[in-house]
């Protein structure tokens, strides 16, 4: 007993060495062939490597929607680069005059990935199934009913009028899926998603990649592109890599041809190199120092408006972000539609660093005293906050140039990191003092998610007037009228300052090797048309 | 003996009983609201509390308790609020990678570990032992995500000759094997060390080098194939431990495995995934130490359960 | 050493020793740790990055805040012996006052840990029917992996720097627990033991005089070793953003940061790693000489 001879144990962990090296899938051959094109510039294997995986490629199951998982969806509408909106599934669309009924007039010939036709009928079904199981159903807004008038056209009729509607309808959430795959899987699509975009799904590998092909049959190229039929390589892979070093390494040593989210301090070192070229976009949303209103402190203006002006964009933008970013001061950022010159331009005055004046309101608020460490103290208490910031390290680079701009006046951050989803949990609930968030979006409405009635999760700001400004702009259906209310709104907000609005992000994706790849200057998504390999 | 292995079984279900109740404890004292994380910030009440009593979490606790506890011995962990996939059947699907990594970590750990303790039992007291001692204390004390970093900048960038990351076959383990092989290897060698050390004092083995047995066969075959016995032992515990320890290295590395699946799970709170994964992780980690301690009351009968 | 020499330090394996010789127990283990080349190698770096740590404030040689964006990224030289960081701050000096957080929360996660498990460990050898179910909660302690379970409390407590010494206290404390039941089981067979519970002594002073002492030996080779095992957990918590927050200089932390600049200024996640290596290394070689000094039978 328990005298196993040394050569049997060798021998076994030897076998079991190589039953494992056995059972492990190997991709050599696979890569051979892709590398053996070498003059070819159609065909190949394009690997993007993305930060975060999508939890599904069902639109009507997430919450999250970018490059991975978009491609698939083809909207009704898109925007042009001028930030338009224009056709895109849809051939046409108009809006009745009362802004009630929005009817819609189908591409011809356009099909699903399965071959299905996309007709009234399949929007129909989709948009079923997107109203009552999808997380983002409010998109929809105060819908009524789909009409089906013919196979090609059809009317949505909302209760009132809806005026981010169009926007919305641009957006992949509100994209048509294959009615011949809701019907046999309704509950979740994950592995069989289908719906008309340039992309098909081949492969999903959880917690690794999603692989995909090109849909052979697609036509639906925008005007944007030169090539409206089907994009020329072989394949699509995403592979997720959260750690950013991981990431730039990949890509450095040309295993992968598109970089999404360039962290910003590799920004040079990319730039640098003459084989990468970099796509900059900026963010449809900017990066904001939130106060919780409700807390007493928040609740007077002189201390909001004092923080606003310790605040210095530059530095936070030249050395936490290395550059890639835009300071910006008013409530929307260039990308919304909406975004004033004029209001940004004020909030940029006002705004402006100023130390003596963001001590004389500090001081007015009765902080006129220092103690020994530097901070404001009022009734013996020193003006200390506490700041919640996610785990990304660019977030805490710029929570730390804060706590050093805000001790110049006197004012002491804590900073406390926070996992995402419990910010995301705990906001509401108004538990936190400050934090460092962000939003995005395509439509100006967005204020009425930071600031309206019951919605001002982040902020707590509630302000009469201005909700009843936002609310108007959400039912009023012209363009020229809606933008004048969301002026007006903008500079209430500057003047009362509820955040201070940092900068606007660039989105820096990085490619190589690759002919033709444009990426949207709205969506900042990738056109994926005239992509080729290049030799 | 057979009386010592149900005894062992029963506080063994004890165990995973208590295991059971404090992972599902824990996931429920989670701040937080999955309800929000899951629908968004913009979601309606009435979906809200649709989706809670969907997800059953409108009901009290000790009920949610019996229903993932029934579920659980049917082998059904839930399913992920964020994914919508079962978390079993997650956890199959990624088990593989995690699996690769430890036996290839534990193989390298065994045989440089083994190794040093041969040399240092031997010359024992001389330089080689201090040195191999050291090597291994150096081992157990460097952070393994250091030692991951720069494997990676060293070999990966520097020397291009691994893949920085990702899982694409054995090739793609080889650095993270070593990144947790390098721990083990320490652990092993201390105990091989003092193992040889104990057999080589003993009598028989005296006897043995008088008679004039060669040096090499007396160490291989004597004094190794006694003085590995409770090293497998340790080496049974390790593998527990790196099954479920991977979580930094398969990090660093982004493979897609357990322990990434546990961080990504708890960042983005997924209750279910992370309830059935430090379950499956617990329940990993019993079994393993069950088989290592049967076979070592197999082995040595002096064992008993007190 | 010598401040606790009285005849309830004796460990009962080594009574002879005390009969024969007039040195103190304590005495003799102090003369066979000074031999031993290992544990005072482990002392001296210690005391070295202990030192470095308490002296900080006086020592290091730049401000640990203080940003500077024209010195961003140098290089270690002169000025900067380690180098500098994103702001432009100087690494030596943030390696000198982390130390004072990662010593920090070693020494907290070894107190609580230890305070409670020499506390289960003594219940539960000295008062046999409470021992089963004490042992049965530490079997399910011990049925989680240590980091995991560390992660899955800061998930419920939160990221910070206390949750995180919390976290690694409790995934530490089964392993007292073990060695102190051992050992009070041990005790308790002696036969001095019976004879002072003979004479009616209470069980709270066979405990506080008899039990306690005797386990003493145990408990500090143990405390030393879960020492830099606690700073090494805590570091691999603060590398993964559940530990220490900035600009707290927290050695894991550090190497957390300076992994997003490790190909244009490796120094900054090098430096603090071997910081932690070279504490947890001395820790261990300490750890080990005592162990052999006290109990010279396992040499």
């Amino acid at each position: 007993m328990g005298k196993m001879k040394p050569f049997k144990i060798w021998s076994m962990l030897l076998v079991l060495l190589l039953v494992i090296s056995a059972c492990s899938p190997s991709e050599s051959s696979e890569t051979e062939t892709s590398d053996g094109q070498a003059e070819a510039s159609e065909g190949g294997t394009i690997v993007v490597t993305s930060v975060r995986e999508p939890d599904t490629v069902d639109v009507q199951r997430t919450t999250w929607v970018d490059d991975a998982n978009n491609h698939l969806y083809e909207p009704l509408l898109r925007f042009d680069f001028d930030g338009n909106i224009v056709p895109a599934l849809a051939e046409s669309y108009e809006v009745s005059t009362d802004g009630l009924v929005v009817s819609f007039t189908l591409k011809e010939g356009a099909t699903f990935h399965t071959g299905t036709p996309v007709t009234s009928d399949a929007v129909k079904i989709s948009f079923e199934r997107f109203i009552e199981s999808s997380p983002t159903s409010y998109m929809i807004g105060p819908l009524k009913e789909i009409k089906v008038i013919d196979d090609r056209t059809f009317e949505f009729h909302f209760s009132e009028p809806f005026a981010p509607f169009l926007s919305n309808a641009t957006v992949s959430y509100l994209a048509p899926l294959d009615p011949s795959v809701i019907g046999e899987y309704s509950e979740d699509l994950t592995d069989v998603a289908s719906s008309a975009g340039i992309l098909k799904v081949s492969e999903i590998k959880r917690g690794s990649s999603i692989t995909y092909v090109p849909y052979e049959n697609f036509n639906l190229g925008p005007a944007y592109s030169e090539n409206k039929g089907a994009a020329t390589f072989d394949e699509v892979v995403f592979r997720f890599i959260s750690d950013d070093d991981t990431r730039l390494l990949e890509f450095k040593r040309g295993n992968s041809q598109i970089m999404m989210s360039v962290p910003p301090n590799y920004i040079k070192e990319l730039e640098a190199d003459p084989n990468v070229t970099l796509e900059r976009t900026l963010a449809n949303g900017h990066v904001y120092l939130g106060f919780n209103n409700q807390k007493p402190i928040f609740q007077d203006k002189n201390i909001r408006q004092a923080i606003a002006l310790a605040v210095d964009r530059s530095t936070i933008v030249d050395f936490a972000l290395e550059g890639s970013a835009q300071p910006i001061y008013g409530p929307l950022p260039p990308t919304i539609p909406g975004y004033s010159q004029i209001v940004e331009d004020e909030a940029a005055a006002k705004y402006a660093r100023d130390l003596e004046e963001a001590k004389s309101l500090l001081a007015e608020s009765g902080y006129s005293e220092t103690n020994g460490d530097g901070f404001v103290v009022k009734d013996g208490k020193p003006l200390s906050i506490e700041l919640w910031v996610t785990q990304e390290p660019t977030m805490q680079r710029i929570a730390q140039v804060l706590q050093n701009q805000l001790k110049e006046v006197g004012i002491e951050i804590r900073i406390s990191v926070q996992e995402d989803a419990t910010i995301r949990a705990q906001s509401p609930e108004g538990v936190h003092e400050m934090l460092l968030w962000t939003y995005g979006w395509y439509d100006a409405d967005i204020l009425n998610s930071m600031f309206g009635r019951g919605l001002s999760t982040r902020v707590h700001y509630q302000n009469d007037e201005l909700i009843s400004i936002l609310e108007k702009a959400r039912v009023v259906v012209d363009t020229d009228e809606r933008m004048a209310l969301y002026e007006e709104a903008q500079r209430i907000i500057v003047e009362e300052a509820p955040w201070v609005p940092l900068f606007v992000r660039e989105n820096v994706l990085a490619h190589r090797d690759l002919e033709g790849l444009k990426i949207h200057p709205i969506t900042g998504t990738i056109i994926w048309s005239d992509v080729k390999l290049k030799k | 003996m057979s009386g010592y292995i149900v005894k062992r079984l029963f506080t063994t279900l004890l165990t995973l009983l208590g295991v059971s109740i404090i992972v599902f404890l824990m996931v429920h004292l989670i701040p937080g609201d999955p309800v929000t994380y899951i629908l968004g910030e913009f979601a309606t009440e009435e979906a809200v509390n649709k989706l809670k009593s969907e997800l059953g979490l409108d009901k009290n606790l000790l009920i949610q308790y019996f229903v993932f506890l029934l579920g659980v011995i049917q082998g059904d962990l839930g399913t992920s609020y964020i994914t919508g996939l079962s978390v079993i059947e997650e956890i199959i699907n990624r088990i593989p990678v995690t699996f690769q990594l430890a036996v290839f970590s534990l193989i390298i750990g065994s045989i440089v570990g083994i190794l040093l303790g041969i040399i240092a039992a031997v010359k024992q007291n001389t330089i080689f032992d201090q040195l191999a001692m050291l090597i291994s204390l150096v081992g157990i004390s460097a952070p393994g995500f250091w030692i991951a970093l720069f494997l990676i900048y060293l070999f990966s960038y520097l020397i291009p000759i691994f893949p920085i990351s990702g899982y694409d076959g054995i090739y793609s383990l080889i650095l993270p094997s070593i990144t947790l092989g390098l721990g083990t290897s320490g652990n092993i060698a201390r105990m091989t060390r003092s193992s040889m050390l104990e057999v080589i004092k003993q009598d028989y083995m005296r006897t043995a080098e008088a008679k004039g047995v060669n040096v090499f066969q007396l160490i291989f075959g004597h004094a190794l194939q006694n003085a590995l016995i409770p090293v497998i032992t340790l080496i049974g515990i390790q593998f527990g431990n790196l099954l479920a320890g991977a979580v930094v290295t398969e990090t660093v590395f982004a493979l897609p495995g357990i322990g990434s699946l546990a961080i990504d799970a708890i960042a983005t709170r997924d209750m279910p995934t992370v309830q059935g994964l430090v379950l499956f992780m617990a329940f990993m980690f019993i079994v393993v130490n069950l088989i290592v301690d049967i076979f070592y009351s197999v082995i040595d009968p002096r064992i008993k359960y007190e | 050493m010598s401040g606790i020499i009285t005849s309830k330090n004796i460990d009962p394996s080594l009574i002879h020793l005390q009969k024969n010789n007039t040195k103190s127990y304590w005495q003799i283990v102090w003369g066979r740790l000074m031999k031993n080349k290992g544990a005072m190698a482990g002392s001296f770096i210690l005391i070295f990055f202990i030192g470095a740590a308490l002296l900080a404030p006086v020592l290091a040689p730049f401000p640990i805040d203080e940003m500077k964006m024209e010195n961003r990224f140098l290089p270690p030289s002169l000025d900067h012996l380690l180098g500098t960081d994103e702001f432009g701050r100087d690494i030596l000096s943030r390696i000198m006052h982390g130390g004072r957080i990662s010593l920090m929360m070693g020494l907290v996660a070894v107190s609580i840990a230890g305070i409670t498990g020499v506390v289960l460990g003594v219940i539960s050898g000295y008062y046999r029917r409470i021992d089963i179910y004490i042992m049965q909660m530490m079997d399910i302690l011990l049925a989680f992996p240590s980091l995991l379970l560390a992660i899955a409390i800061i998930a419920v407590l939160g990221v910070g720097l206390t949750n995180a010494m919390i976290a690694v206290a409790i995934s530490v404390i089964p392993s007292y627990v073990r060695v102190v039941r051992g050992a009070v089981l041990s005790i308790r067979e002696k036969e001095y033991i019976e004879a002072v519970q003979a004479l009616g002594v209470s069980d709270f002073k066979i405990i506080v005089k008899h039990i306690f002492p005797n386990v003493l030996s145990p408990v500090i080779v143990l405390s030393t070793l879960q020492f830099g095992t606690s700073i090494l957990a805590a570091a691999a918590l603060s590398f993964l953003g559940l530990g220490a927050q900035p600009p707290t200089p927290e050695w894991g932390a550090m190497a957390y940061v300076g992994k997003s600049f490790l190909l244009q200024a490796w120094w900054m996640s090098l430096f603090p790693g071997l910081a932690i290596m070279l504490v947890v290394l001395g820790f261990n070689l300490l750890g080990d000489g005592l162990r052999d000094a006290l109990d010279p039978r396992l040499k």
